[in-house]
């Protein structure tokens, strides 16, 4: 069978007021019936399963709710689960550091102490919840439900005029959002497409967990689960609207129906389950290994030297000027400067927000992060920076994707602006909405 | 579609006990859930184990997918048994991330980290644990009842041709 369209069919297909490609996929599985009738026996009882769930979870009302549970049930998994994880990991570079500051030559002993253990150490600690998400999303995806979610929001998104199959690149961003833009070039029509492009950074991605988990434990650790949960639907929330104000304003193509084999449901194994996850988490270990640990390093010259030499006060530090050059834009939300120095190392990667939190107050002689955090900022601001962080710019490597995806710089450049714009405004009503409700 | 899983899940003809198990399952995961929803919004006096918004709301979810099975099974419809399988899907992952939660918490508490030290169980015996267990039990005994109900049922009589 052909994959172009049939010009007479396409032509009474919009005579009759048809999408055309619904009219063919439809040809096109007549045929595939015909033949089936004639050598397969059907019968099987894994299909019947499947075929059964399938009108459940694919439910015109129940689906989404079903979707909800499954993401709330994959989010509580990975914060609650991993907890007492990674305290083990907290206490055994606290163990760790216990020696290396015993060290006898000053600076080597603080680059180790507050720099490197507080840095790569710290983020390492997030290993648990990150691995536990990509083993979440392992079963999910190796069940088979992950293409059926976004089977179930193709119908709310056809909706508001959306392209359904831009849906699946989004998915792919909760793993990692250079996953999820390069996943974009699937999308058919190039506004749809670029409209994926620029919307996929919104998706939370996995490098913006442990900023969650260190400000949800910290400021809200009755609800800490679910705090993190609602930042992955904020994520996907905000995708949604914003793709909907591209397609009202800069981008009128019109939406295309979304074709999608749904494979059977399948009962995951441990050995595949484990392996994705392991592949996956073994990217985030790597990062830790190399350009964090660069960056640790960096970022403890940054904050133990300043115009005075080593040995100055933080306040007085590198980091501190330049967190200091921009806190004036980020008072309104009530970030200090080095929530503000942390978000403009969170460029590079958002897991740098975490480490360079970690170095500036361990140089700054506090004992703890959690303590830092929770004398510098009020919970709402500490709600309206998670909100900043899930919105802007995810890292360099997805803007370095967004250039190659585009072909133009232009389009960089406007994702980079309007990224910043938007977290800023979403962060800026947390503030005054938010202040209402969040002591 | 009717009847199109009848063979392959060997479900009754009649419908209308699981359309009772199915409704009252509904009613009970919904009345749990709304409890839960008006205990954490603090409309009612607390309970132990009730704190989550989130959980009571994931409660009515399961007791709407348990409820809208009701109407194709009343009809004798075998898609019906379809939410019920789906029900206990939910109710099951529900479960078992709550049993998952109570290991690792008692992990902690035994290896006495500070953040576990003042931890109690009962904090963690939540609705959609103890659901979940009266459901499971409920089940079994109407699935024990109705073997027992079929063996005790005389045979029926061969009639021989003379």
């Amino acid at each position: 069978m052909s994959e172009q369209q049939d010009p007479e069919l396409e032509e009474e297909s919009e005579q009759k007021g048809f999408d055309p490609q619904l009219v063919l996929a439809d040809e096109r599985y007549a045929v595939i019936g015909s033949i089936l009738c004639e050598v397969y026996e059907p019968g099987d009882h894994k299909w019947v399963l499947s075929d059964m769930l399938d009108r459940v979870l694919l439910h015109k009302y129940l689906g989404l709710p079903i979707f909800i549970v499954t993401m709330w049930a994959m989010f509580h998994f990975t914060f609650e689960i991993s907890l007492v994880f990674m305290e083990m990991i907290t206490q055994f570079f606290a163990w760790v550091g216990s020696y290396s500051s015993q060290i006898p030559i000053p600076w080597f002993a603080s680059l180790l102490t507050n720099g490197v253990l507080s840095g790569v150490g710290f983020i390492l600690t997030f290993v648990p919840p990150i691995f536990f998400l990509y083993l979440a999303i392992s079963v999910l995806e190796d069940t088979g439900y992950l293409s059926r979610a976004a089977f179930v929001m193709d119908r709310f998104m056809m909706k508001m005029g959306l392209h359904g199959r831009s849906f699946i690149p989004l998915l792919l961003g909760f793993g990692c959002s250079v996953a999820a833009v390069m996943a974009a070039r699937t999308v058919d029509g190039e506004s749809n497409r670029l409209t994926t492009v620029l919307v996929s950074p919104l998706m939370s991605c996995a490098g913006r967990l442990p900023v969650y988990i260190l400000i949800a434990g910290v400021f809200f650790p009755q609800i800490a689960g679910t705090i993190v949960f609602f930042m992955y639907i904020l994520g996907i929330v905000m995708a949604i609207v914003v793709s909907l104000i591209f397609k009202k304003t800069l981008f009128r193509e019109e939406s295309s129906s979304l074709l999608m084999e749904l494979s059977q449901y399948q009962i995951p194994t441990v050995h595949g389950s484990f392996r994705h996850m392991w592949d996956r988490g073994l990217m985030f270990l790597k990062t830790a290994g190399s350009y964090l640990l660069v960056g640790s390093i960096v970022m403890w010259f940054l904050s133990s030297f300043g115009l005075g030499g080593y040995g100055i006060p933080v306040d007085e530090s590198f980091a501190s000027i330049l967190g200091k050059l921009f806190e004036p834009i980020f008072t309104p939300l009530g970030f200090t400067w080095q929530i503000v120095t942390a978000l403009i190392f969170g460029f590079i990667a958002k897991e740098a927000v975490i480490q360079t939190l970690a170095i500036i107050y361990a140089v700054g002689g506090t004992a703890t992060l959690a303590a830092a955090l929770t004398a510098s900022i009020s919970p709402v601001s500490a709600f309206a920076m998670m909100v900043f962080v899930l919105l802007y710019v995810p890292c360099l490597a997805t803007v370095g994707a967004i250039r190659k995806e585009t072909g133009s710089w232009k389009w960089t450049a406007f994702s980079i602006i309007y990224q910043l714009i938007l977290a800023y405004s979403v962060a800026l009503c947390v503030i005054f909405i938010g202040g209402f409700f969040i002591v | 579609m009717s009847r199109i899983y009848s063979d392959a899940i060997g479900v009754p003809d009649d419908g209308t006990w699981p359309s009772i198990l199915a409704l009252v399952v509904g009613l009970a995961y919904a009345a749990v859930g709304m409890v839960q929803v008006l205990v954490a919004l603090g409309f009612i006096w607390p309970l132990i184990g009730f704190t989550d918004l989130v959980g009571g709301f994931l409660l009515i979810i399961v007791a709407a997918v348990f409820l809208t099975g009701v109407r194709p099974l009343s009809r004798d419809e075998q898609e019906g048994y379809a939410f019920i399988a789906v029900g206990y899907i939910l109710a099951a992952v529900l479960f078992a991330l709550q049993i998952l939660v109570i290991i690792t918490n008692a992990f902690g508490w035994l290896l006495q980290f500070e953040d576990w030290l003042t931890w109690n169980i009962l904090n963690d015996i939540t609705p959609s644990l103890w659901m979940f267990l009266i459901l499971m039990t409920s089940t079994g005994a109407l699935w024990v009842l109705g073997h027992l109900r079929e063996r005790l049922q005389p045979a029926p009589k061969e009639v021989t041709k003379q």
